[in-house]
């Protein structure tokens, strides 16, 4: 698996690595009896009688791999409740996204913490975030289905068009990583691909800064030039 | 046999067969992208992309795996299981013939229909549809224009249509029809029973689905369009596709359980083990069936409480398919094998099953699936259990069916040679596929190599291609195998 820059992640990749384990050994454990079962009984066929045991034996059998199965579900699920991550804490970074046929299109409150404002920072394709902070994300399509998926962060939201996705995590690391689309969305579905870096505090406080003061630049330039989306974000 | 129903039988098995080998080769076509990004095709390269050097145009890709999964589904599996219900089933309930063998015959004359429909929208202006198999709308109605993507849907509208048909036949030769006794029925009758029933309950909706989405590209409706916008509802198709994708699965596997478990049965000699427990289990599945299929939403932003019960009800599939695998090690248990073919394919296929039933554990939990939703571990899992298993499984249907139709039993030697390439070949291109949704790569990207994380998986891809080629190759030996018989 890719590194995981989150702070949750690690409760995804525990998970995974446990159901894996299990589902590894019990197809260990049935290949290797069926192999032996084959076996025993090609070398039967030559040399011995066959014989069974009592149907209720069996059955039993049944009973007992059915209750193993069944704890080993409860495990599991107990396991995926325990690695849920629940809603996102009230401080969180709020960042919105815009997915379109193919791009990617992140809005940033600004320094007013609101969006919808004339400081509302947005970039394209480029999703810079501060390290050891909660971000909660909410998705939105312009045309058709996409799947807004962070491997690095193990973040995940697929949206549709008219619907709202939201995504949380904590960044833990610093480090880059990139986005990818993961459901269809037409022909150049593999190129709606993104940038990620979870940056120290000063370096992303910074890259914020810089990109404050071009938008405002831009802005006094070409008045009404700010790209037109977003919405007010919802509870 | 009586010999209408041969020709039938006969003529829809060669139309599987022709949507098999096309599902092959786009498979090839696929996994070479993949593999070799942008590098030109060996062989079929300058006749297929003479504008891109031979390489597999980016824009062409979509409509390769949304054709692959639509011909290997509607137009190979489908077909396939068909025909061998058409060949196997009246003996097994004492007849000579179906109750309507007519339904079957205008199966095949849909099943063929559809097929040319699909091969004619390749030729249309825009070309062959890019919405992948399930046709999400609204990729699937405003943003693909073009007949192809009309055809389309007209052609698996005729598959869908002549699945119901035949099912209409065989739950009617079943339950009105037959002459032996329920307690009698081989386990294949009821995986036929089961799977029919399914394809009653469930094409319907399908069909409807097809339906609402022609009415959106076609008559000005928005049923699956921006709610906002227009009053649909683009999460609405996916409810619909999916009550009928997910009970689709075991309506192709179910026919599968039930041959594995008489061929191993007649292998050793005896009658299948726990044999009422698993016409129970196969009841238990056809109910749940239509109750899991949310565990393609899982990251659709439903409910919690609803993601929570879908999970539930998924995991809650593992027990019945316990009581098939305890039948087959019971079955075995003490026996003596003496091995036919139809044995050497049910073997591989049990195996199979076995890993493609158990990879689908970290897929039903809520929270492992939000990392390996929509990967290449998705398409792993499902070849293992509907392609590999059900290729298999057909495999060791057609042992018995193939002589009904006048061509003689084949190769033994052969037959085990090509079992066992294929179930290696399919190992070796589906478990790479594991490997790499593990690392995080998105299944239906034409060029993975642009992502810098995915690049150090390219060898996993090339091992996947390799193995498809063999697998494709070895399919050569299933022909030498009948030949070989027939001499």
């Amino acid at each position: 698996m890719p590194p995981d820059l989150s702070s949750e992640g690690h409760r995804i990749d525990a998970l995974l690595r446990v159901s894996l384990g299990l589902t590894a050994a019990l197809a260990a454990f049935f290949l290797l009896s069926l192999a032996w079962l084959v076996y025993r009984a090609r070398k039967r066929a030559s040399d011995a009688a066959p014989s069974s045991s009592a149907p209720s034996a069996y059955a039993f059998g049944l009973g007992l791999a059915v209750l193993v199965f069944g704890l080993i579900d409860l495990a599991l699920a107990a396991g995926s409740r325990r690695a849920a991550v629940g809603p996102p804490p009230p401080d969180a970074l709020r960042v919105e996204v815009l997915a379109q046929q193919w791009a990617w299109r992140f809005r940033y409150a600004g320094p007013d913490d609101r969006f919808g404002t004339a400081d509302d920072v947005t970039t394209l394709n480029d999703l810079r975030l501060p390290v050891g902070r909660a971000v909660s994300m909410q998705v939105r399509s312009l045309d058709t289905s996409h799947g807004f998926f962070i491997p690095m962060l193990r973040a995940r939201a697929d949206t549709y068009p008219g619907r709202t996705a939201r995504t949380w995590f904590r960044t833990a690391r610093e480090g880059r990583g990139e986005l990818a689309c993961t459901v269809l969305c037409g022909d150049a579905h593999y190129q709606m691909r993104g940038e990620v870096a979870v940056l120290s505090n000063e370096q992303y406080a910074q890259w914020m800064n810089g990109l404050m003061e071009d938008q405002r630049r831009a802005a006094a330039a070409a008045p009404g030039s700010a790209p037109a989306w977003g919405w007010s974000w919802l509870p | 046999m009586h010999p209408a129903d041969r020709r039938t039988a006969l003529l829809t098995l060669l139309l599987a067969c022709a949507g098999a080998s096309l599902g092959a080769l786009l498979s090839l076509l696929i996994r070479w992208q993949l593999a070799f990004p942008g590098r030109p095709l060996p062989l079929l390269g300058a006749l297929l992309y003479p504008d891109h050097h031979g390489a597999v145009a980016a824009s062409s890709y979509p409509a390769l795996f949304t054709l692959h999964g639509t011909v290997m589904i509607y137009f190979a599996v489908t077909p396939a299981l068909s025909a061998l219900g058409l060949v196997r089933l009246p003996p097994m309930v004492g007849l000579h013939r179906p109750a309507h063998p007519f339904l079957h015959r205008a199966a095949l004359a849909l099943y063929a229909l559809g097929f040319s429909l699909l091969l004619l929208g390749l030729l249309s202006p825009f070309g062959a549809p890019a919405f992948g198999w399930t046709a999400s709308a609204p990729l699937s109605t405003a943003r693909s224009p073009g007949a192809g993507a009309t055809l389309w849907l007209l052609a698996v509208a005729c598959s869908g249509l002549g699945a119901l048909l035949g099912s209409f036949d065989i739950l009617s030769t079943l339950v009105v029809a037959r002459k032996v006794a329920w307690s009698r029925l081989p386990l294949s009758a009821y995986g036929h029973l089961f799977a029919s029933a399914l394809n009653a309950l469930f094409l319907p909706i399908l069909l409807g689905a097809l339906a609402l989405l022609f009415s959106d590209r076609h008559l000005g409706t928005a049923h699956f369009t921006h709610p906002l916008r227009q009053g649909g509802d683009p999460l609405v198709y996916q409810h619909l596709f999916w009550i009928f994708g997910h009970p689709e699965v075991y309506i192709l596997i179910l026919p599968v359980w039930g041959a594995l478990s008489d061929s191993l049965a007649r292998a050793v000699d005896r009658p299948p083990a726990l044999a009422r427990a698993v016409v129970a289990a196969m009841a238990a599945v056809t109910l749940l069936s239509s109750l899991v299929y949310g565990h393609h939403l899982l990251t659709a932003g439903l409910s919690p409480l609803l993601v929570e019960g879908f999970m539930a009800l998924t995991l809650l599939i593992s027990l019945p398919s316990t009581a098939f695998v305890a039948s087959w090690v019971a079955t075995l248990h003490g026996a003596s094998l003496r091995p036919d073919a139809a044995a050497s394919y049910s073997l591989a296929a049990v195996a199979i099953f076995v890993l493609g039933g158990l990879t689908g554990v970290p897929l039903a939990l809520v929270s492992t699936d939000r990392y390996l939703h929509d990967s290449a571990f998705v398409v792993g899992h499902f070849h293992l259990v509907m392609a590999a298993t059900v290729l298999l499984g057909l495999l060791a249907m057609s042992q018995d069916a193939l002589p009904r139709l006048g061509i003689r039993a084949p190769s033994f030697a052969v037959s085990r040679a090509h079992a066992w390439a294929t179930a290696l070949g399919a190992l070796g291109v589906f478990l790479p596929m594991l490997r790499l949704g593990l690392g995080g790569a998105p299944r239906r990207l034409y060029d993975p190599s642009l992502y810098r994380y995915l690049s150090p998986l390219l060898s996993w891809q090339r091992a996947a291609t390799a193995a498809a080629a063999l697998l494709v190759t070895a399919q050569l030996l299933w022909l030498l195998a009948w030949w070989r018989g027939r001499r």
